[in-house]
């Protein structure tokens, strides 16, 4: 491995060099400095880089040389998304308005830095995390594409080969949507499972933090970091924390596979469904069963998300929109910030009603199943500036198509990851999703490990 | 466009204090979700608690930055400003 590959590859990959003092962090973090200095102009995935990012290099080799390996994190250059507060980087969460949001860790970039991490800079995310475009990030795969979003600048800066993991956020599928369109492993864990303290909110009760990365074991080593209750996070459950590892390399023989043929299946790009019938295929003939299912309260699911993050988002930004910092919105994000007024609070109480039957009768079915496998994305990244596609013979918002597969997960708040499951006839990767009940992240861990181990879509990479 | 009592029902009642440009734009885009929203209304979850759990015991320190939010006073219903 040349110095110019260094950061071509997997976290997992790069640790056990680190530990053995085969690859010196220092020479890995100029690497990665180096590539975004060639390709970011491009993609644009990066707002701000650490300027002690060399510093928290040589740090971290110091501490190694003198036998203080911390473990698999340390020397390893990772990148959080802009709505994740730093010590030493400013917090600008995507907005040209006026904002002051203090400098200090949150509590996620806290734990990355205790492990030994370089957080050496920050994503471009969508304004507020209120969008799934976040211009003016490129898609590194087809660059006159969009990456996804809120987290499309972690997306694009693992599909770019930047990093190998980067943090995202996540409130109706910003982990995941542009994991799926940029190609990479995206994983949202359960409901209070990381602090999301620190993370400026978009709405309370719906946020999740988690990593975006190049393969599942990366994002295992980093969920295994970040996992833990935290005081200063009243979502965070006082459950405990598993070895999440124990989720790697195992066989799935004997796993229950379920899929909700609903809601997940109809309103797909024909290539999308290939893509996720090939997969549900693979575990069938790996010894898994695979069993169909149905959960027709998924028709009401639109409404119950838009009513709380709608409400949500306009009650964070009461500040926004009393001061009339809200006219320095972009028009999309200003105009949904308003919205929520016309939300009431019977309809906010009916969509938290609605999810207490969701959660029930999800509850239900995986008594019945250990994952629920699906599409993370009923469409590939599609053409900047483009507001409709064509999906058979439907005409639909963009918006509304990208997160209809995701949000679900974030209703009932159960771990849900995104991993590559192919490619279009365009050559624009498919994601392919896996959910599991709470706290069962291991079961997701495994069912997406044993796909990725089985398949050579994480060693495709995009021409930058 | 929105008409006066509109006007005065985004401002007064909502508070969504904007101009009436502005208030046509946000009602014309809401128009879609309350679509949804009017099928979650027609069902029946009489009996379901909502996913809100309510302790009495802080879950996290007093926060010193709780602050009024300085907005001008509304006018009382009805009255033009």
């Amino acid at each position: 491995m040349t110095a110019h590959d260094l950061p071509l590859r997997p976290l997992e990959e790069l640790a056990p060099l680190i530990k053995t003092r085969q690859l010196s962090p220092v020479d890995l973090m100029q690497a990665t400095l180096a590539r975004i200095d060639r390709f970011d102009g491009d993609i644009q995935s990066f707002v701000c880089l650490a300027s002690n990012a060399m510093d928290q290099a040589r740090t971290a080799e110091d501490e190694i040389t003198a036998g203080r390996y911390r473990g698999p994190l340390h020397g390893i250059p990772i990148a959080v998304k802009d709505n994740y507060l730093t010590a030493d980087m400013p917090t600008e969460v995507g907005t040209a308005a006026p904002k002051s949001f203090p400098l200090r860790d949150a509590a996620a970039v806290e734990r990355l830095r205790s492990a030994g991490a370089i957080v050496f800079g920050k994503t471009r995310m969508h304004e507020f995390a209120w969008g799934n475009v976040t211009p003016p990030t490129r898609n590194p795969w087809q660059q006159d594409c969009v990456p996804g979003g809120s987290s499309g600048g972690s997306g694009a800066a693992v599909a770019a080969r930047f990093c190998s993991v980067a943090l995202g956020s996540d409130t109706g599928g910003s982990i995941r949507i542009p994991a799926s369109l940029c190609g990479v492993v995206g994983l949202k864990p359960t409901f209070g499972r990381i602090s999301r303290d620190g993370v400026v909110p978009h709405s309370w009760s719906l946020d999740h933090a988690g990593p975006l990365s190049l393969t599942v074991a990366d994002s295992t080593i980093v969920l295994q970091a970040l996992s833990g209750a935290d005081a200063a996070d009243p979502g965070t459950a006082a459950v405990p924390v598993p070895d999440f590892s124990a989720g790697l390399n195992k066989s799935i023989r004997g796993m229950r596979v379920g899929v909700i043929r609903n809601h997940f299946f109809g309103r797909n790009q024909t290539d999308v469904d290939s893509a996720i019938d090939a997969a549900l295929a693979f575990y069938a003939a790996d010894g898994a069963t695979v069993l169909d299912l149905e959960m027709p309260l998924l028709e009401y699911g639109l409404a119950a998300i838009f009513a709380i993050e709608l409400s949500s988002s306009t009650a964070y930004h009461a500040r926004n929109l009393a001061t009339g910092a809200v006219n320095s919105f972009t028009p999309d994000v200003r105009l949904l910030v308003e919205m929520g007024r016309l939300v009431t609070g019977p309809d906010y109480l009916k969509a938290e009603q609605l999810r207490s039957v969701l959660m029930q009768d999800l509850a239900r079915l995986f008594l019945d199943v250990d994952v629920i496998i699906g599409p993370t994305s009923p469409l590939t990244a599609w053409p900047i500036g483009e507001w409709t596609v064509e999906i058979g013979n439907e005409t639909e918002s963009v918006l509304a198509a990208s997160w209809r597969l995701t949000y679900p997960w974030n209703l009932a708040g159960l771990p849900a990851a995104s991993i590559p499951c192919g490619f279009d006839r365009h050559g624009l990767p498919i994601g392919l999703q896996i959910a599991a009940g709470p706290y069962n992240e291991i079961a997701v861990i495994r069912a997406a490990h044993a796909y990725e181990r089985a398949h050579a879509w994480k060693e495709r990479m995009p021409v930058l | 466009m929105t008409n006066s009592r509109e006007t005065h029902w985004l401002r007064d009642i909502v508070g969504l204090d904007v101009d009436v440009e502005r208030q046509s734009a946000v009602i014309g885009a809401y128009r879609d979700i309350l679509v949804e929203l009017n099928k979650l209304r027609a069902l029946d979850l009489t009996d379901v608690h909502p996913a809100v759990i309510f302790s009495p015991i802080p879950s996290s320190p007093y926060h010193e930055a709780v602050v009024p939010i300085a907005t001008p006073t509304p006018a009382p219903p009805g009255e033009a400003r």
